[in-house]
């Protein structure tokens, strides 16, 4: 990934409190690390206050969709989490069979055309009737999605195969009409450009211990590698970066927020992330990093066991850097300046 | 006596035993906490009052799955206290890793060779 696209990502989801994409495992650990990230994101900018239960609910829903209703392929299913202002959108992706798309498109067309009225009703007629499918919910899911968003739940299916189908749908809790919206078509076009890019994880928020915590604990369920020391290295080194970005982020507007996200191509992970960085701090962090970048492994090996033991002056000095170069196969950075002050600061590294 | 300090495990600190009476050192778990200056601060304090009066032997057992490196710093501050201590006592590291971490196995590597005057020992479980 290049490092502009890092910051063209950021630039995208800026007005986003929060934005999270990923491609994988739907299990109730991924399910949990979510929803810590919504509780933690309480004393963070991302505050969801009263919408916190009702966002937990449609991750709930959303999983519970995917979980019944995908085919075993080896395509990955999709999920999506923005938060814009007081907006909540919550979707997924997955491969379904042709005949699930009848049947949910009849049932959410018509559940779209009903009132609040009508919505109660058929809450209790499903409930009464007892009228449960297969896959076990006769569409009760739908219906409580309905009632409590009172939004029409937006959906798109696109053809993947003979008989199967990409099946998007978008959950939404609209507070506020006047801010950005998204609609089933921009999820189509993330889901394909993380699908082309082999983009696993992507995050954009305010970023702190409690978030990095739930946001390594998403990231380290979907990395999977039959290699013990990569894995170990990608979620070792993910801690790291993370935390330096919630460490040293420069501060604007009160958050200091960032982008991070991974992707694997070949085998390889990719370890992206962005984040806003003073200038009068540049000169000397690009000629550290200069160093790592022309060192050889022996040198930064001797580096890394000086800085090790050398006396705290200076926080780290820089030691969590050293470790990425020496155990990176690549790693790339790249400044763009904002303003007079600040700057918009780009690292990936590959391993 | 010296009281004892136990530190319980959570998602980024390790459980931490520091019992002189019954002779158990171990710090166990992973080791990520963001402000290793705060967590750690309270195993130094320990250490430094036992150095006064120690057991003739002392066997910190480290078993930890993940480090950052601010928490790597840490240890090696800790590793200064025990390092002054195997002046006039016998104390010895032993530092447990999971067979087949490299990544774990190296990080000893790399405080054995720092600390040429602290014995260490490894174990693969």
């Amino acid at each position: 990934m290049s490092e502009k696209l890092t910051y063209a990502l950021y630039e995208f989801f800026e007005e986003d409190d929060i934005a999270l994409y990923y491609l994988g495992d739907f299990s109730d650990k991924s399910l949990l690390a979510l929803t810590d990230i919504i509780h933690n994101s309480d004393e963070k900018s991302g505050n969801f206050g009263s919408l916190k239960s009702k966002t937990i609910y449609l991750i709930i829903e959303a999983f519970q969709n995917i979980i019944r209703y995908s085919l075993n392929t080896s395509v990955n299913n999709f999920f999506m989490l923005r938060k814009i202002e007081h907006n909540i959108f919550i979707s997924t992706a997955n491969i379904i069979s042709d005949e699930r798309v009848i049947y949910l498109k009849d049932r959410i067309d018509d559940l779209n055309k009903m009132d609040s009225n009508a919505l109660k009703n058929k809450y209790k007629e499903i409930l009464v009737n007892k009228k449960f499918s297969e896959a076990g919910g006769a569409g009760l899911g739908l219906v409580e999605i309905s009632r409590k968003t009172k939004q029409k739940i937006d959906y798109y299916f696109e053809k993947y195969h003979n008989e199967d189908d990409i099946f998007y749908i978008l959950l939404k809790y609209i507070k506020n009409h006047d801010v950005k919206q998204t609609n089933v078509f921009d999820v189509k076009d993330f889901y394909n450009f993380f699908l082309a890019n082999q983009v696993i994880v992507f995050f954009k928020h305010e970023f702190g211990e409690a978030i990095n915590e739930a946001v390594i604990r998403v990231c380290e369920i979907n990395y999977t590698t039959s290699s013990l020391r990569q894995k170990k290295l990608v979620y070792h080194l993910s801690v790291e970066i993370l935390q330096n970005l919630s460490l040293h982020a420069l501060e604007i507007d009160g958050k200091k927020e960032g982008v991070f996200y991974v992707t694997k191509v070949n085998g390889e992970f990719n370890i992206n992330v962005g984040n806003y960085i003073n200038n009068f701090d540049i000169n000397d962090f690009n000629k550290f990093l200069k160093i790592l970048k022309q060192s050889s492994k022996t040198d930064l090996d001797i580096m890394y066991r000086k800085q090790l033991v050398a006396e705290e002056f200076n926080g780290n000095g820089g030691l969590g850097f050293i470790d990425i170069a020496r155990e990176a196969t690549e790693f790339n950075y790249k400044f763009f300046e904002i303003n007079d002050n600040y700057s918009f600061f780009t690292f990936s590294f590959k391993i | 006596m010296i009281e004892p300090l136990y530190i319980t495990a959570t998602q980024s600190f390790p459980e931490v035993v520091l019992n002189k009476q019954s002779s158990i050192f171990s710090i166990k778990g992973d080791i990520l906490p963001e402000d290793s200056v705060e967590f750690f601060s309270p195993i130094f304090e320990w250490f430094n009052e036992y150095s006064k009066n120690p057991n003739d032997i002392t066997v910190l057992e480290i078993d930890i799955s993940i480090i950052n490196t601010s928490s790597t710093r840490r240890l090696v501050k800790l590793f200064k206290i025990l390092e002054n201590l195997a002046l006039n006592n016998h104390v010895e590291v032993k530092w447990i890793y999971l067979i087949d971490d490299e990544i774990m196995q190296f990080v000893a590597y790399e405080f054995d060779n720092a600390f040429k005057n602290l014995k260490f020992t490894t174990y693969a479980r």
